[in-house]
């Protein structure tokens, strides 16, 4: 029994560079805006924008630290900078410029990771599996994880609008599209609750909406009736509808492509064991550093699968019954 | 403001030094006091500024990077008029805005966070930046000290900022030879710091840091129009410029005033009809 909704496409397909796009568009829509590369404007997509307003375009070299602090200074003369890199360079390398120079003056600058998590083939030194951890822990921070085409391109204008720094990991190139452009609509601050049940809520933010989808559908299967939310912000974190689907699934599941510590699952067991205890099982990469390998290895190898999410579910359905973990 | 005027205002706001670093327990003050010549320099007499609109966005900004200059700066802003003199007094007090290191948006004429060592002349790149962008005409000065050469993030600043041709950027050197573990040459030698520049692409002055008349030659000739290249002065100056215990020793990285040492400081810059502030 396939799970679907609405908002979902029917035939999920593939979208070319859907943040290269959107980042040219919104050049165009916002004269305020501009954009720091660091040595990446193909990886990173910034090459359409660089093209059509250069003027606005800044390349700062491999150097991120002076990239995060550079944008800091355009930001407090009232630009709105938007800065790439991969994820890892821009939250490791750069934290503490990030945190003095952006975070302690909520300095409105937009900080875009690309290659989150497992899908760099470059190991662990490209593999950002903690970089929504360690942004989530600077006050003020937005922190964003953004699952497919649809949502990078309508996020690009939200962040935008957004006043504050926020940090966004995305893919890049060939990227998924699940949503429908047509019925789904982006807010940051906003988690969108796919399915409601009463029998477990399976929460997933970027990537891992798809494995998600597929984990529905099987628990469906089994004739289990399974909450789904998509929880694209990690922070501010939308605990309203949160707690409301675990108060009537009584049971939750979090999934993310990035360590178990620091991102959802933390983010999501926090708000639970404050508001609304209950069994919760956090699927997502478990205190280690992964290998260099393809993102679908790598996925399977780690455990950010469907099989993985319904394993994860009946063994929180099983707590909330009373058995055995 | 004149030279000569600029040389009594630097004598005056040593003197505030010392009664705030006596009367409020204690500050960098060896810093403060090497780095004070080249700040008034920079305040009294090549800034376009206006206390009354400190966010005019005409003015020529002034980021402190290494924050533990504070105090330089704040008896700067309040004999300018940023802020009541009197709040002085309050300085690293619990719930002052005159904290012992600077950060941005704490008062009126700090502009930015330096507590964390060289990552201001980034900041001022991303300033200069925008300025340009904007066809803004100020400039923006970034005060440095040498110690935090050290940081690697300087030079890739110092490398943008050469790339970019930010002829709007102008940086100031406080070259005292120490930091906090010794003197910079025994600590981690930078020099030649004024190659180091010239050879990332900067226009550089070197003098006497605390001689008013060579500051304020060089500041003239880094701030003249029809530039190309980011400007930069080396000021070598001395550590606790002016009070004897203090010039070059390493003892004080801060210092406490106790009475008696508080009247020795006066009596080694005033002589001794030292009224207090």
């Amino acid at each position: 029994m396939a799970f679907v909704h609405p908002m979902l496409l029917k035939q999920p397909d593939a979208v070319h560079g859907p943040y290269r796009l959107a980042l040219a568009d919104l050049g165009a829509a916002r004269a305020d805006v501009v954009v720091l590369g660091a040595d990446l404007g193909n990886s990173t997509e910034v090459d359409l924008f660089r093209e059509r307003f250069p003027e606005r375009f800044f390349n700062v070299g491999a150097a991120e630290q002076n990239e995060v602090a550079i944008a800091a200074g355009l930001a407090f003369e009232g630009e709105v900078p938007f800065v790439h890199s991969f994820g890892v360079f821009l939250t490791r390398r750069a934290y503490e410029q990030v945190c003095v120079q952006v975070a302690m003056h909520a300095a409105n600058v937009k900080l875009i990771g690309m290659i989150p998590g497992l899908t760099s083939r470059l190991g662990p030194t490209h593999q950002a599996i903690e970089d929504l951890s360690l942004m989530r822990a600077l006050p003020g921070m937005t922190v964003l994880d953004l699952a497919d085409a649809t949502e990078v391109a309508q996020a690009v204008r939200a962040i935008a609008d957004w006043r504050g720094p926020v940090y966004a990991r995305m893919m890049r190139r060939e990227v998924r599209r699940l949503f429908d452009p047509a019925r789904y609509r982006f807010e940051i601050a906003r988690a969108v609750v796919l399915r409601e049940g009463d029998d477990v809520a399976i929460v997933s933010c970027g990537l891992m909406l798809e494995p998600a989808i597929e984990a529905v559908s099987e628990l469906l299967a089994r004739g289990l009736e399974p909450a789904l939310v998509h929880c694209p912000t990690l922070k501010p974190l939308d605990e309203a509808s949160l707690l409301a689907v675990a108060r009537r699934a009584g049971a939750v599941v979090t999934v993310e492509n990035h360590l178990v510590t620091g991102g959802l699952g933390s983010a999501v067991a926090e708000v639970l064991a404050e508001h609304q205890p209950c069994p919760l099982e956090r699927v997502g990469i478990r205190d280690t550093f992964a290998v260099p390998g393809t993102p679908e290895y790598l996925f399977e190898r780690y455990g950010l699968t469907s099989r993985a999410i319904v394993e994860a579910a009946l063994r929180a359905i099983g707590r909330k019954r009373g058995g055995p973990r | 403001m004149d030279l000569d005027s600029l040389k009594n205002k630097a004598a005056e706001l040593r003197r505030l030094l010392i009664e705030v670093a006596h009367r409020t327990g204690g500050a960098y003050l060896a810093q403060a006091l090497s780095g004070i010549d080249l700040m008034a320099a920079i305040h009294y007499r090549f800034a376009r500024s206006d206390p009354a609109r400190p966010d005019w966005p005409g003015r020529d900004r002034f980021l402190l990077s290494p924050g533990h200059y504070a105090l330089a700066l704040y008896v700067i802003l309040a004999d300018r008029g940023y802020f009541d003199r009197e709040s002085l007094w309050t300085f690293k007090e619990n719930g002052s805005a005159l904290e012992l290191a600077t950060h941005r948006g704490t008062l009126p004429g700090v502009e930015a966070s330096g507590g964390s060592l060289g990552q201001v002349l980034s900041v001022g790149v991303g300033m200069a930046l925008h300025a340009r962008l904007r066809q803004q005409h100020h400039r923006v000065f970034v005060m440095m000290s040498d110690g935090e050469q050290d940081e690697g993030q300087v030079w890739e600043a110092a490398a943008a900022a050469a790339h970019y041709r930010l002829s709007n950027l102008v940086a100031v050197m406080d070259c005292n030879g120490f930091q906090v573990d010794g003197p910079t040459r025994e600590v981690l030698d930078m020099e030649p710091l004024a190659d180091k520049y010239r050879a990332f692409g900067w226009e550089v002055e070197e003098c006497d840091g605390n001689d008013l008349d060579a500051v304020c030659g060089a500041l003239a000739r880094l701030c003249r129009d029809g530039r190309s290249r980011p400007g930069i002065l080396i000021g070598r100056t001395v550590r606790g410029k002016g009070v004897s215990f203090l010039e070059g020793n390493p003892a004080f990285h801060y210092t406490r005033l106790d009475p008696a040492l508080r009247d020795q400081a006066m009596n080694d810059l005033f002589g001794a009809d030292t009224d207090a502030v």
